[in-house]
């Protein structure tokens, strides 16, 4: 029986291949289900705004976009990866959200020598040691937003920080990102369960700690759920938050609103970034999906946008793997975050600015830049890459 | 370590625990009088949360929404026991497992086709919206204060309803010897549905009193169902005396493990050992007070019936 | 017909890689890797849920941790990354894990298990999120699979064949233990624990032996799964990978792969493609010697047991002013007697005198609060049910208590194993040993069963059901025979039939009987206590009973009354 239906599907993959020499195919796996969906929604928006601005034809060529869930689970991003790579033969992967699916998948896509373009999780390790000259990263590395947050905090004099995160490796990344530049002391340093929904012991405890700042890095609903019981605690009064953007996306905003006003967090895009491919980004996807981008989308966009510029370099030959890494390293593209190039382990080398969330004149919660943190700034990994 | 500190976690720990109480009552009965293992309480509970924040955006009234949307989930609960649970009394625990699982990811998915994938969000009323002095330096806020005088109050309501009254009696029969329940009334269907129905009813409250706290978001039953079957197991299951003991003994020992732990362990162990170890206990603290639990009583602290 | 079929499904399981890569589909070789790798996990969850009727939702804790044990080789221990060793390893590690859980666990039942064992899979999960070392909640990339000697392990289609090998002799290997007398008296605590204790099995040892057996299983699955994904994460050891297996279990079919299997003829006859590929790969007997060795040095002990409990006195058990009160009701209320050996005592009583409290109490189901319990000379007060059938005690129950769904000679056959060499006998079919057969077959004989000998129990009607009862007593060749009202709910034919079979075991064997039907009691019984209110009012020959004027009274006295 089981055997049967290995044979039913294998009938079924055969009428599916024999696939065209003159198209690009594109394998996108992201988190499109379950608490973490909301943000592999927004990456996979922003990268099909990305392929509708190129006219549906990435560099020129007929694109066939493959869009999979892996339900923020690793092992069946492993399968989808496989099967991707192995059966359906794509050129250029791209679309993970998180860094623990990043890892379980990499060595099938880069083993097999596809190109992997990762949208949001930037692993440290493949910015050092373990770059890898398929894989690129339009988006950040990971303690980065921390970096910028911790070069603030140390600018402007604070002196004694509660610092809370997951439980979980990203988590401890973001705090060495944050100590790397902040170098006062720490009123606490908290780790919670990932998925935690309630904080009242944590902030019990910050309450008791009597911080000049807390640092929060809490993703996705964590955050979403923290700062509501902030604001009820009655301490945003008195100690100021800051944050990574991640905790202060667009869609977080929108759906936690009032308690995220006047908060302070760091990113390398926003809405207002000045250029004229980020007025159109942010324009056409407000029409196109009905809310505002945020900056996974943006990326997600970017990511469209680079693979659009290479094919178009190398003339639509994606077959010919050495030059379209080289047309990739030339990233040439307009990025919706403005100036915007890759360092040699193939990170970008890019701004990153304090946003702070205001009320718009529409009554919406959104994030203005208040000011330029780093200006081309790189990550601390680099020097390790031999690429 | 202060004692201000220490008595506001306290706090924490018991309004945690109460709010366990309003899950694992209802679950606590339907596993004891139906001897149903509803591994889909968690999306009733969520189901209450998601009525009462779209009734009270609706009608513009906190204490309307949560009226209406206990009513409602009440109703809900009534109906899912009289179309499908009711056939699965008399299964074995293995289908009521496997059936009721399935119910949750149903649950989840129409979730999602009504509501979306983005959480929903519903602030707390403005007249509890803030924070309330309890004694010098101890500040406690509104919201939470109020959610454990509710949990206070429904355990009073639920120990009158179970010892004093007639349907109490009938409950208490039930969970002790369900042969015995089923020779005394022909009512006993009706009484099923009333108890599913009042669970339910439980659930709702509870979503409604955490939803101004939490993310209103799909999946959120499961995270606390464990949490709250952990609570049932401990109590013994039947006893509404042992789910609120055992609410209260979960809900402290998962807060103070939390706000504690970290700290004792760093006193008495090397640091790099204690980072490591202090979340890992934080985090199974409640699992190893159930099995410590367990293994002394294999039937929980309270076991109904012989 | 069905050997076609396996032969087919074989072929087919070989030449799978081979197919694929004519099709240039070898995509699907790791696919197919992966299910038969979640086949391994599921039968063995199947050996718990299906056979042992023990309901877990930890299973992913094994699984997870087998899996972390390759990860954790791959990344300290390169030494030790032979599979040789590794797995191995991976399987002695779950061993003890399981030993370690199921030793807390299965002192609970029921719902209590399931959500015992899923806190256990909760704690291990927790624990590996905790070891930043090897990757926390992101879990740990493994860079090379497992070696093993040649073969190319990195080879896909070679690694699929060495996880079929491994499937194919687990199957084998579980298909062999559901045959044994491990396998079918797993199954017998599955169809009714209270009574394979009453005759003498040591349940929560068998229970913990196959919870053993089936983690170091599912240990082997999760190495597999680490070396097939090549890389571990605590989402291995999340609930609702126990769920999937649970599921995938049920979608096997609990009654069809393993559990309640139909018999046919003596043969075990079912449908899953796991017996058949099971009983169409050779017998290999000579297997296991040296765990064999080992048992055998435990029947050793029993026998030795049994030898020190030589008579010394005329009687064969006493009672000592025993007590129990249930609330504030005093059921049995000093309770003292006496029963001579090879004699047939008799106790009678009217309704709630507290005959079944006192006979629990002499078996063992209950703890007298005070007073003391004496067999052949030796205070058994503090032994357990199973420990008393070991001596030599056999019990009938008063609700009719057998193995349903067994077939009547099996029913007996399950008997007769308990006290017949070890049940820790984990290859060998039961079917081939003749001992248990013959033993069996002359049991039913003697209660008048044997025509009915391959019907289910179940289907047996109520006469026969307690002649059934006797002869499950018969089997465990007891020194001491309880009935307790084996006459209850009789029609008179086949009350005449049950009084002819326990007055044709008169003599042989010494028989407690508890019963209401005075005629019977007063034919079949050398001496009679009378029980009123729980206490023993008299005791004598049917003579002196029928003379004595407290009884009279006292329990004929209703009649008597106005």
């Amino acid at each position: 029986m089981r055997k049967k239906l290995f044979f039913l599907i294998l009938a079924g993959a055969l009428s599916l291949s024999a696939q065209a020499a003159d198209k690009i195919k594109i394998g996108f796996i992201g988190t499109l289900s379950g608490p973490g969906g909301v943000i592999g929604v927004a990456i996979r928006d922003g990268f099909q705004l990305g392929l509708e601005h190129a006219g549906g034809k990435l560099g020129g060529l007929p694109t066939e976009l493959l869009i999979e869930d892996d339900q923020q689970k690793p092992d069946v991003a492993k399968q989808l990866a496989e099967r991707m790579v192995k059966r359906d033969k794509v050129d250029i992967m791209t679309g993970i959200v998180f860094q623990n699916i990043l890892q379980a998948v990499e060595p099938t896509v880069l083993g097999a020598e596809t190109f992997y373009i990762t949208p949001n999780t930037g692993p440290t390790d493949l910015a050092g040691a373990a770059c890898n000259p398929y894989f690129f990263a339009v988006s950040w590395a990971s303690d980065n937003y921390s970096e910028a947050v911790g070069k603030h905090l140390n600018d402007k004099g604070f002196k004694n920080v509660f610092v809370i995160t997951p439980n979980y490796p990203g988590g401890k990344d973001v705090v060495a990102g944050l100590k790397r530049y902040y170098k006062g002391a720490l009123a606490g340093e908290v780790y919670t369960k990932l998925g935690q929904l309630d904080y009242a012991v944590e902030i019990s405890q910050m309450r008791a700690a009597k911080p000049d700042a807390v640092f929060l890095f809490l993703p996705g609903g964590m955050g979403v759920n923290f700062l509501k019981q902030w604001q009820q605690a009655g301490l945003g009064k008195d100690i100021p938050l800051i944050g990574t953007g991640w905790s202060f996306d667009q869609d977080t905003l929108a759906a936690v609103g009032e308690p995220t006003l006047g908060a302070l967090n760091a990113a390398h895009w926003n809405l207002d970034t000045n250029n004229p491919t980020n007025k159109k980004f942010v324009a056409d996807f407000e029409k196109k999906y009905g809310r505002l981008p945020n900056e996974y989308a943006s990326q997600g966009y970017d990511a469209a946008m680079l693979i659009d510029g290479a094919v178009r370099d190398v003339k639509g030959k994606v077959e010919d793997k050495p030059a379209l890494r080289r047309a990739l390293e030339a990233a040439n593209f307009k990025s919706v975050r403005g100036a915007f190039k890759f360092n040699k382990n193939h990170f970008p080398i890019q701004n990153y600015y304090l946003r702070q969330v205001i009320k718009d004149d529409k009554g919406r919660f959104v994030n203005k830049t208040v000011a330029t943190i780093f200006t081309d700034h790189s990550d601390a990994y680099v020097a390790a890459c031999k690429m | 370590m202060t004692w201000i500190l220490f008595l506001e976690q306290c706090l924490n720990g018991l309004q945690f625990g109460l709010m366990l109480f309003l899950l694992a009552a209802g679950l606590t009965l339907v596993f004891g009088i139906m001897d149903l293992i509803n591994l889909a309480h968690g999306s009733l509970y969520m189901a209450g949360a998601y009525l009462v924040a779209t009734l009270t955006q609706a009608t513009g009234s906190f204490m309307l929404g949560v009226t209406l949307g206990i009513a409602a989930t009440a109703l809900l609960g009534m109906a899912l026991e009289v179309l499908l649970l009711r056939g699965l009394y008399k299964r074995d625990h293995l289908s009521q497992v496997l059936a009721t699982f399935a119910l949750i990811l149903i649950a989840n998915e129409t979730t999602r086709v009504i509501w979306g994938v983005q959480p929903l969000t519903l602030n707390v009323p403005d007249t509890l919206s803030g924070s309330v002095q309890l004694l010098p330096g101890l500040t406690y806020p509104a919201f939470r204060l109020t959610i454990i005088l509710v949990g206070l109050a429904v355990a009073a309501a639920l120990y009158i309803l179970v010892v004093k009254t007639r349907i109490g009696m009938l409950i208490r029969a039930g969970a002790s010897n369900r042969q015995m329940a089923m020779a005394m009334g022909t009512d006993i269907k009706w009484l099923f549905t009333a108890v599913f129905g009042a669970g339910a009813a439980l659930c709702a409250l509870a979503g409604a009193m955490l939803a101004p706290l939490l993310a209103v978001e799909v999946g959120m039953g499961e995270s606390i169902l464990i949490l709250a079957f952990v609570t049932v197991v401990i109590g013994g299951i039947g006893s509404i005396r042992g789910a609120f003991i055992g609410a209260i003994l979960v809900g402290v020992v998962d807060t103070f493990g939390r706000a504690f732990m970290p700290t004792l362990l760093r006193a008495a162990l090397p640091p790099s050992f204690a980072d490591a170890a202090g979340p890992a206990l934080a985090s199974i603290s409640i699992y190893l007070l159930m099995v410590g639990v367990l293994f002394w009583k294999p039937r929980g602290l309270f076991p109904v019936g012989s | 017909m069905r050997h076609a079929w396996l032969a087919v499904l074989i072929a087919l399981a070989l030449a799978f890689p081979k197919i694929a890569a004519l099709l240039g589909q070898e995509f699907y070789v790791s696919f197919a890797s992966r299910v038969l790798i979640w086949a391994l996990l599921a039968s063995s969850l199947n050996l718990l849920v299906g056979m042992g009727g023990m309901v877990s939702l930890g299973h992913a804790a094994f699984f997870g941790a087998g899996a972390y044990v390759v990860g954790i080789i791959a990344a300290d221990l390169p030494q030790l990354s032979s599979a040789l060793l590794a797995w191995p390893l991976a399987m002695a590690v779950n061993a003890a894990l399981a030993l370690l859980i199921g030793v807390v666990s299965l002192r609970t039942r029921g719902v209590y298990f399931i959500m015992i064992t899923l806190a256990f899979a909760q704690m291990v999960l927790y624990i590996f999120v905790s070891i930043k070392g090897y990757g926390g909640d992101d879990g740990m990339t493994i860079a090379r699979r497992s070696s093993l000697p040649g073969v190319n392990m990195a080879d896909d289609t070679a690694f699929y064949y060495v996880v079929l090998a491994l499937l194919g002799f687990s199957l084998h290997a579980l298909g062999r233990l559901k045959a044994s007398r491990f396998g079918r008296a797993l199954m017998g605590i599955k169809d009714n624990e209270e009574r394979m204790e009453s005759m003498g099995y040591p349940t929560f040892q068998l229970k913990l032996a196959s919870f053993v057996i089936a983690g170091s299983l599912a240990g082997l699955a999760g190495a597999l799964m680490a070396n097939q994904n090549g890389f571990v994460s605590p989402n291995m050891l999340h609930w609702d990978q126990s769920g999937t297996a649970l599921v995938m279990v049920i979608l096997g079919g609990l009654g069809s792969l393993w559990g309640g299997a139909r018999r046919r003829g003596g043969v075990y006859a079912s449908a899953g493609g796991a017996d058949c590929l099971h009983s169409a790969l050779a017998d290999c007997p000579g297997a296991f010697p040296a765990g064999r060795r080992l048992l055998r040095s435990r029947r050793h002990r029993r026998i030795v047991f049994e030898e020190t409990a030589v008579s010394r006195s005329g009687n064969l058990l006493e009672t000592h002013a025993l007590k129990k009160h249930f609330g504030g009701l005093q059921v049995t209320d000093s309770v003292s007697l006496s029963i001579r050996r090879g004699e047939c005592h008799a106790v009678i009583g009217p309704n709630g005198a507290g005959k079944t409290t006192l006979i629990s109490q002499i078996s063992g189901v209950l703890k007298p609060d005070a007073g003391s319990v004496v067999f052949d000379g030796r205070d058994i007060t503090a032994y357990s049910v199973h420990s008393r059938a070991r001596l030599g005690f056999a019990r009938s129950f008063q609700i009719t208590s057998i193995l349903p769904g067994f077939s009547v000679a099996d029913n007996v056959g399950l008997a007769v194993q308990a006290v017949t060499g070890t049940s820790f006998s984990f290859w060998r079919a039961v079917d081939a040993d003749h001992e248990l057969a013959d033993r069996a077959l002359e049991i039913l004989r003697e209660v008048g069963l044997e025509s009915l000998a391959g019907r289910l129990a179940k289907d047996l009607s109520h006469g026969e059901h307690r002649q059934l009862e006797i002869a499950l007593a018969l089997a465990t060749r007891p020194q001491l025979l309880l009935l307790d009202e084996p006459m209850a709910g009789m029609g008179p034919e086949e009350s005449e039939r049950m009084v002819g079979l326990i007055a044709g075991l008169k003599g042989s064997h010494t028989i407690v009987l508890v019963e209401h039907d005075m005629d019977a009691v007063f034919r079949l019984a050398d001496r009679i206590s009378v029980l009123v209110s729980g206490r023993i009012i008299a005791t004598g020959t049917g003579e002196e009973i029928r003379a004595n004027a407290e009884v009279k009274i006292a329990y004929l006295g209703a009649e008597e009354a106005p």
